[in-house]
Order: C-alpha cells, then structure tokens, then sequence
C-alpha cells in the first residue's frame, strides 16, 4: 500500500512538472522517456524472469499500433476499442511465440525473437496497400478527441504515458506478491524445482509472455497517436527493440524502477548531447551501449545498484525503493 | 490391495547405454521403503521416470491405483508424487518461508492460508528463525530442508527422497528422521535413496538394492545387506568371498569416525621420496566441502589404488590434483614442484596422464588425432613414433580403428583409446577414474590385463575404482576413502583383509 | 531461364562474403561457445579501416582495374589486432561469466560501436571511386559483377584454408579438441585459453578480409554491419553451430535464397521467407542442417 502511494506520488509530481515545462523540446524528452520506460518495464517482466534476452519487443509495438490505425481509418472503429484489439493481436503472436520458445534458451531465444520481428516488419512492408508500406501510414487531426486518443496539445499524450508508467509500475509490483509473482521466483531458479514443486512451468512462461507483450502493446497504441505518422522500420525494427532492452539493463532488471532509471539516463544523453552538439548524432545508442558494456564487465547490476552502492558509502543505509 | 505405488517392468535406455533393464517392485501406503545401489545402477533415472521428467521406453508407472502414463512433473506432484533433488533447489529471489509456500500455492492454496502452513513446518523443522531471511547465505543442510519443507506443502501421499541427507548436520539429520517418521505414521509413505546406510537401515522397513539396471534383492535391511549379491554389486566379485564371512561390526554412532581411530595400519614410506605427495587436501563443489584433508603419496614405480563408495570423494583427489578442482588447502607435489596452483594445462606438462571417469573421449575427432592431441606439441618426432608404436601394441584393436571417429567406438575400445591417449605423453604417472565403469566382464579383464603389462614396464599408476577386486590384485598399497577422508591405507593385501574395507563400504 | 540463372550466380556472389562473416562468427561458436552479435560492427569498422586506407591510393600500373585490393592484406592484420585486443581486453574476463551477460556485452558493444561510428564519421555512405564498381562481364548471356566476383573467390579459397588448417595443423586439431570440451582438452595438455585468442584473432581477421573485398563496390556506414550479420547469424544456424566448414554452405545457401525470393517475389517477401526458414530450422533441427546430429568444426 505504502509503495503504491509512492509511485501514485512519483507520478503527480512528474506529471505537474511535465505539465508546467514551458520548453517543447523538454516535453518531447520526457515523453520520449516514459514510453520507453514502460517498454523497457514490459520488457523486464519476461527477461527478468526468464534470464532470456528478447530482442524481438518492438514488434508487440508494431502489431498492436498497426491494428489500431488501420482498424480506426479504414473501418471506423475507436481507437480505445480498436487499442484493445491490437493488444489482443499482440497478445495472440505472444502466446506463439511463447510456446514456440519454451525449450530455448541464450543466444538461441534471442535469435528467434528476433526474427519474429523481422518476419512481421517484412510483412507489414509487404502489404503496402493495407499498411502503407514503408512509409507507414499518417494520423492527421485537426482538434481534440479523446476517445480517438486525439489530442492537439502533446502535454495530454505526456500525461498519459506517464500515467501507464506509473500504473505498469504498480502492476508489476503487486505481480511480484501474487501467486504468479511466486511461481515466476521459483522457475527463474530452478524450473525443474518449480515442476517438482507442482508449477505449470510452460503455462506460467507464456502467460508471463503474454503479459509482457500486452503492456508494451498499451504503450505502442497511445505512441503512434502521439507521434503521428508510423515508420514500419522503427516501430518494428532492431534499434528500437535493442534500446528497449539495453535500457532496462543499464537501469537495474533487478529493481522495480530500474526501467525507469535507465530510460532517464538515455534521454539524458541525448539532452546532453543536443546541447553541446546541436544533433544527437549517435551519442546516445554509443553511450548506452558501452555503459551495458562497462556494466557486464564490472558487474554491477544497474544504475539502481550502482546508486545504492554509493549512497551505502555516503550514509551507511541503503537506500529505500528497490525491491 | 493395490500398493500405493507400483512399478513393473520399468526399462530405459539412452542410445546405446541401457540404464534400466527390468524394475519391478512397490511401495505400500504409510511405508519406508530405502533403495541403494553403486554408482550407476540406475536409481537416479528411476526417480526422473517415476516424476515423469523421462517417460519410459517399457513397462508401466501406477500410483494410487491409477496409470501415470505420460502426465507431468507438476501434475503428478499435485497428485501427491512429490520429489527432493541431490543438489539443494532454493528459490534465491523469494524469502525461506515464500520459497517454501510455493508448494502449497501450487495446491491451491491461498496466500496467506500457505505462509501459515509454511509457518507450521518451518518451525517442526527448527527452521523458524530463518522463514524472512534469504537463502542464499545458508548452509547446504538448511537449504535441504528447505527443498523437503516445500514438497511437504504440497500433502504428498509419496515423497521420493534422492540423497537428501548428504550434507546435513547431525541435529538436522535428527529433525529430518524425525519428521519422516512422523509423516509417514500419518499416512505419507517415503522411498529413500541414500549412500548413508545406517540412516537407511534406521528409516527404512523395506530395503531394495540395484545394480546395473536390475534389482539385485529385496527385503528386510540387515537381512539384504548381508545378501551375498549385494555385496558383490558393491564390492566387485573377488572380494565378495572372502568379506562374506567377516563379522559385522557393532552398530554405534551413525556418523563417521574420525580418520585417526580409523586407521588401521600406518604406511611408513621408505626409500625414496614419493613422485606424488598430496597433503591435507581440501577442496569440494559448488561452496560444498567434499574432501575434509586428504593425505596420499604415490613412489616410483608403484600401483597404488583409491577405494571407497560412491561419493565418498576419490575421484575428487584425481580432479584435484589434474587442477580441475581448486585446492582451497593442502598441498599438492609432483617431483618434489608444487603443483597446487598451476594452471589447468599444466599436470599434463609435468608428467602426470589422467584417463577421466567416463574416458573423456574427444568425441568427433579420430582415434589417430585422439592419440595425438595425447602427444605433445613439439615433441621429437622419433619420440612420437615410439609411443604410438608403443600404445598399438599394447591395444592391438584400436589399430584398425586408427582412421574413425572416437564416437564410433564401442566402450571396451574407448577405454583403451583413452589409456592410449594418456600414454601418448610418455607420463611418469598415470591417473585412472573407474577404468571399469560400464564395461562388461570380459572387456574389463582386458584393460586390466594392458594395465598389468604397463605395470611390469615400470609405470607408476594411480587408480581409483569402486569395485576392489581387480584394483587390489593389481596394485602394490590401497588407500580406502569414506567420507571425504583417508580410513585406512596400507600394502593391498591387508586392506583387502581388513574389515573396515567392508564398514567403508557398506556401513555395518 | 536467364533469370533464374541469374539470380543463382547473384546470390552465390553474394553468399560468398556472408560465407566469409559466417565462418568466423561459427568458429568463435564453436570454441568459446559465444555468440557474438558485434560480429556485424567488426565488419563495419573493417569497412572503414579499408575505406580509410584505400583514399591514401591505389596500387598503379600493372594491376589495373584491381588495384584497390591491396588494402585486403594490412586491413586483415588490422582487424586480427583488433581482435586479439577484443579478446583480452573483454572476452577473457567475460569468460566466466553465464550467457545472458554475454549476451549482453556484444550487444552492448554492437551498438555502442554503431553509435561510435556515427559520431566520428557521421552517417554518410562512403564509397571510395574504383574502376571495379559497377563493372561486370557478360558471359553466355549473363552478367557477372565483378566486385561480388571476386569476394565469392576469395571467400572460396579462404574457405579451403580454413578447412585444411582445422583439419591438418595441430592449432586445428586444438581448437576441435577444444570446441568439443575445453576440460579434457587441458587435460591432455592444450592451452584452451591460446586457443580462445587465436581463434578470435582469425574470426575477426576473417571479417576484416571480408571488409576490404566489400567496399569496392559496397557503401560504408554506420549500420552496415547490421544487415550481413544478421543474415550470417541465419546461416550459422541453419548450417549447424559451430560448423565452420558448414557456415560456408550456410552463407552460399542464404545468398540464393536471397536472391532468387527477390527476383521472383517482392524483396519483403524474400527476407521474410528466409527468416522463416530460420525459425523453423531453429525450432525442428537446432542441430543445423549440414551436421550430422555431432557437433564438428
């Protein structure tokens, strides 16, 4: 309960200074950044588990925004409703992909993961006439309208993604005391154990899949209305996928807000690097990607750690709010 | 009546290596029943079949009169067919007491209903101190209890226990029994496989033993311990005879005695100083100790042979001393150079050949290449050519199979390859693990027929084996290994006399 | 007819630089049992390494048209340094570590160095003018590039030395050793640490002659690692991890494959396609195709 206050909290504060940012370029950030938060929390909920790496997430993106979009210009359909459907899709290739990756693991996974995506980015290239092919199809509107996810004024989409952040947030910490959150611990150590012990191994793996594919599927859906237009590439490409994950490795995947931490960090540099260079021009993915680097070889597991560390030398407490 | 688990006609066999041939027996409700076996007999395999991780290639599995067939792991623990495993299982993530409610969540059970009941057995164990902690700090003998709390949760009417007591205290091994006993009073029934035979003979009102594949007896426990088969299975065909006829041993603590009131006849050594010394050994896996202090020396020229049951730790002084174990103290020597520390490559470059339990065999390359990569590296050809000639005249059969891959190999032929290939280093000292493991009657006759010519050329060999007959014959001294330690050593013809062989082996 | 024929010799073109990239990646699987998914950026700054010392000149006179290829030699050594230097400096201590951060690490370094490579050079295409780009000959009525010509032989041969120094030198005869178990390889003596170092000095020496036989006629950029490596990663699979010999057919096979879907199909149905024949591989015989169920180097 205490927890959930905090981050209910965390999240008013962040959304009144999101609100009262005057500068434009700041609120791109942030929102920038909460998305990817949430993409990167989504990503943990199966990678912390299973000690997989999936570089295969973009696509729970792609398939859920696609759905929406072509569902809401072609046929009408809300896309609050339309949003549902295409998490359902994303879901539906989870539960595939799940069963299908069961028995792998390491580099193996990873690569199928991979691919997955691939597979559905030729696809969606393929059918240009449904999907617009790679230059993806454009949301154009003239005022507000909520229940199209429309609005005029990009605070609002700030305001909601943050919001999603902060209730996966919670999510997954009430996740972690439920029964699923327990089964979840004992696969991640022992999966023969965890059988012995009467878990349904395969089922708990998929659901935890599927679960995994859904919030990001909710942040895709209220992404692409915010952005505007869909490039294919990106929303279900190999860069987007790698960021998700680096990120959340940077932050900590042990730590609830690791996620949240990590995508900090990697907005970050790219504010840094606007500011002293005019253009981001590859500082921040060089950036993220030596500090994975520097962090495997050093071993500390995330920012979220490395933080607690140094806090435990000044104050010789640790730090509140990991989990 | 239907037993409440019946096995009949359980085969299974992994390519071409028969695990199990023919099982056959029950277990009855509110009963204990132990099983016990050497190394390789197939108790392991038994359990993954009855929890269903390997289905079998014959004969079927009926528990609580219904046909287990094809069902899961986790299925047939809701059943009530739970299991413990060798190597403890903690739920590192989770608190002792959540990675204990686990098994009752499992069952159906909610959340704060299990951690109430995880509670209750926690403290039956003596482990309530520790229900919030982590269990990663935790000795090895908690974190069994913990894996046997959590399939407890789960009301079991069978508990498969594999090895559970290794490594517990002796109060914790007290608790352990306890609570079996109690469990078993209320209606669970236990199947417990164990190397500790005095725990086995204490829990258990029915005893079965395997060997090999096949249930060699089965019966009341001091009744079969004493079965002529069983000792053979354990102690090798030569030796049975002549132990068969030894008086038993009055039963006292079951723990181990201290090595010093062991043993029985203290080796002086004479003459020159040893090739091999190791001292005071300690070294163990995965944070467990496995060798307590170790001493053994091996001279020039001499067969000396390790024994022991299995688990007992002698081939952990083989791994030792080839630097696949590091040494965490002692000390180990090698003509008069300490080699406790080199690294991994090195016992090879010193002198010392090692033939691996299981022949490590370097599976896709060919018998010649085998042979080489057993070479060193620039090494004088003339040398090469001497050992080759050398090693195909002591192994006339691999001559025809110098060009085919090691894989292809039947095991008799392995084992040779592998003798060779350690040969091909011209070593002072040779290691073998179990030369006869798996091998049939006849094949082993012919190893320990090169063995003995390698002997007469003066060769000094270090060998461990679980079955004493052949190893005693060949060697010049025994060492006999139980628990980690040396119990008794001593020229081969007195250890092979000494009682407290039979006692290291079989307990009595 | 022609077309097919065509799009045969095309992809067989084309598979021999992946052929080159996939051995490399395969032989490090092999041995060290890693993955490494910067292989791509090793080829990447080969590229660049190549590029860089291509502008300084040409080779004159009597070799003509071909003279850009004297950049292969100290590219290769270029790149071995760099990979005896990715060995020490992060693969040996890596080592110990579990797949997962292994994993991770060569991520890690594949997009840092993606991103290291915009920032020094930007994302321009470069392509240094040569006389063999775009230059082709016609035979039997169909066009045989000459850039992608040449790459395929050399990767051919490249292939064949390879194979006789895994199967004929004592270094080979270690590293299968090794590949197939580290421990009894030290048992017996064989330095499997030496053998981790040269086998990543000669992967990434690999890519690093794949580079220089790439950028006559291929764009130089940041990500271009990115599309051989995956296909590479398709290969290795599909031959069999840790079958070096096999990754060659790998690649040679993923060249077709490539070429002919997108001469018949649309080109998105062509990368799909061969994605897919990756998962099924992946999914119904890990094992590889081109293993016989052992796995060899």
């Amino acid at each position: 309960m205490r927890r959930a206050l905090v981050i209910f909290a965390a999240w008013m504060a962040a959304a009144a200074a999101g609100l009262l940012l005057k500068n434009d370029y700041f609120a791109s950030v942030a929102t920038a950044m909460a998305f990817l938060a949430l993409w990167a929390q989504s990503w943990n909920l199966l990678c912390g588990l299973t000690g997989n790496i999936s570089l295969g997430h973009s696509v729970f993106v792609a398939v859920a925004a696609y759905v929406t979009v072509i569902l809401f210009q072609q046929a009408g359909v809300s896309p609050l409703l339309g949003g549902l459907l295409g998490i359902l899709g994303s879901v539906v290739l989870a539960s595939i992909v799940g069963a299908a990756t069961l028995r792998l693991r390491g580099p193996y996974f990873t690569l199928a993961t991979l691919s997955a995506a691939a597979v559905v980015l030729s696809l969606i290239l393929h059918y240009s006439q449904l999907t617009g092919g790679p230059s993806g199809l454009a949301i154009t509107f003239a005022q507000d309208s909520p229940f199209d996810l429309e609005f005029t004024n990009v605070r609002a989409y700030f305001l909601i993604a943050t919001g999603l952040l902060a209730a996966v947030t919670l999510f997954l910490d009430f996740l972690k005391r439920s029964k699923l959150g327990f089964y979840i611990a004992a696969i991640k150590s022992s999966e023969e154990a965890a059988a012995a012990a009467g878990i349904r191994v395969a089922l708990v793996k998929v659901i935890v899949f599927c679960l995994s594919a859904a919030l990001t599927a909710l942040g895709g859906v209220v992404y692409v209305f915010y952005i505007g237009f869909m490039d294919p590439n990106f929303l279900s490409g190999l860069t987007l996928s790698v960021e998700i994950a680096l990120i959340a490795v940077v932050g900590g995947m042990d730590y609830l807000i690791g996620p949240i931490i990590g995508a900090i960090f990697y907005e970050a540099i790219d504010v840094a690097a606007n500011a002293t260079f005019g253009a981001s021009g590859g500082w921040d993915v060089m950036l993220l990607g030596f500090a994975v680097v520097v962090m495997v070889m050093t071993e500390p597991r995330g920012l979220c750690e490395l933080t607690i560390r140094l806090l435990r030398l000044i104050h010789r407490r640790p730090a509140r709010f990991w989990s | 009546m239907t037993a409440l688990l019946e096995i009949k006609g359980i085969a299974k066999s992994f390519g071409a290596v028969r695990s199990l041939v023919d099982i056959t027996f029950s277990v009855e409700d509110h009963s204990i029943v132990g099983l016990i076996g050497p190394n390789g007999a197939g108790k392991s395999t038994l359990i993954n079949i009855l929890t269903g991780v390997y289905a079998p290639d014959g004969g079927n599995v009926q528990f609580a009169g219904r046909n287990l067939g094809r069902i899961a792991t986790a299925e047939r623990a809701r059943l009530g067919l739970v299991r413990t495993f060798q190597r403890p299982t903690p739920i590192l993530d989770l608190s002792c007491i959540e990675g204990v409610m686990v098994g009752g969540l499992a069952r159906g059970l909610s959340v704060g209903k299990a951690r109430n009941a995880a509670l209750d057995i926690l403290t039956s164990l003596g482990l309530r101190e520790a229900a919030d902690q982590s269990p990663r700090k935790l000795p090895t003998g908690h974190l069994k209890l913990l894996d046997f709390a959590r399939v407890l949760m789960l009301a079991p009417r069978l508990v498969l226990l594999d090895e559970l007591m290794a490594g517990l205290s002796f109060s914790e091994l007290e608790v352990v029994l306890g609570a079996i006993e109690r469990l078993a009073d209320r209606g669970a029934s236990f199947l417990v496989v164990e190397h500790l035979l005095d725990v086995i003979k204490r829990l258990s009102r029915r005893l079965v033993v395997m060997d090999a594949g096949i249930i060699v007896a089965a019966g009341e426990p001091t009744e079969v311990i004493r079965d002529p088969r069983v000792i053979e299975a354990y102690l090798g065909d030569e030796a049975g005879a002549v132990l068969v006829e030894a008086e038993p041993a009055p039963v006292s603590s079951p723990l181990a005695l201290s090595s010093e009131e062991l043993i029985s006849t203290p080796f002086k050594s004479a003459g020159t100083g040893p090739m091999l010394e190791v001292n005071d050994l300690v070294t163990g896996y995965d944070g467990i100790e496995v060798l307590h202090g170790v001493d053994l020396i091996v001279k020039e020229g001499e067969t000396v042979c390790i024994l022991g049951a299995n688990g007992a730790g002698k081939s952990t002084i083989l791994r030792a001393v080839m630097r696949q174990l590091p040494c965490w103290r002692g000390r180990v020597s090698f003509l008069g150079e300490d080699i406790t520390n080199v690294k991994a490559f090195a016992p090879a470059h010193v002198g010392i050949g090692y033939v691996p339990e299981g022949r490590g065999m370097l599976a896709s390359l060919s018998v010649r290449e085998n042979l080489e990569m057993g070479a060193h590296p620039g090494g004088a050809r003339a040398a090469f050519a001497r050992n080759l000639e050398r090693v195909l005249s002591l192994f006339p059969a691999l001559v025809s199979r110098l060009g085919d891959a090691a894989a292809n190999l039947s095991g008799g032929q392995q084992q040779m390859l592998a003798i060779g290939r350690a040969l091909m280093g011209s070593p002072k000292l040779v290691l073998l693990d179990e030369p006869s493991l798996g091998l049939a009657p006849q094949i082993v006759s012919h190893v320990y027929g090169a063995l003995t010519e390698l002997k007469s050329s003066g060769q000094a060999i270090l060998l461990v084996e679980q079955t004493v007959g052949k190893a005693l014959a060949l060697s010049d001294r025994a060492y006999v290994v139980d628990g980690g330690k040396v119990v008794l050593t001593g020229p081969s013809d007195n250890v092979r006399s000494d009682k407290l062989l039979r006692d290291a082996y079989l307990g009595l | 007819m022609i077309i097919f024929l065509q799009s045969i010799l095309n992809g067989l073109l084309i598979g021999g630089v992946y052929a080159l990239v996939a051995m490399g990646l395969n032989l490090m699987f092999g041995v060290m049992k890693l993955v490494n998914f910067a292989h791509g950026e090793f080829l990447m700054a080969g590229m660049y390494v190549a590029v860089g010392l291509a502008s300084l000149g040409t080779l004159p006179g009597a070799f003509g048209m071909f003279g850009i290829y004297w950049v292969a030699i100290p590219t290769m050594f270029v790149m071995a340094a760099v990979g005896l230097a990715f060995y020490l400096l992060l693969l040996d201590r890596a080592a110990r570590f579990g797949e997962s951060p292994q994993i991770l690490l060569t991520i890690g370094l594949s997009i840092g160095a993606q991103g290291l490579a915009q920032v020094l050079r930007g994302s321009g295409f470069k392509l240094v003018p040569n006389p063999i780009n775009g230059a082709a000959i016609r035979f039997g009525g169909l066009n045989l590039q000459l850039g992608p010509a040449i790459a395929f032989i050399v990767a051919l041969a490249a292939t064949i030395v390879m194979a006789w120094v895994l199967r004929a030198t004592r270094f080979g005869k270690s590293a299968r050793a090794v590949a197939e178990s580290a421990e009894t390889a030290e048992m017996l003596g064989i330095d499997a640490r030496r053998v981790y170092i040269v086998s990543t000095s000669i992967a990434i020496g690999l890519v690093g002659l794949a580079a220089a036989l790439l950028i006559p006629y291929q764009y130089t950029f940041p990500n271009v690692g990115q599309n051989f490596v995956v296909v590479a990663f398709l290969a290795i699979v599909i031959a069999g991890l840790g079958n070096v010999v096999g990754a060659v057919f790998g690649g040679l096979l993923m060249g077709v494959m490539q070429s002919l879907t997108a001469s018949y199909f649309d080109l998105d149905l062509s990368t799909a396609a061969i994605y897919l024949l990756f998962l099924a591989v992946l999914l119904l015989r890990p094992q590889g195709l081109f293993t016989r169920g052992r796995r060899t180097l």
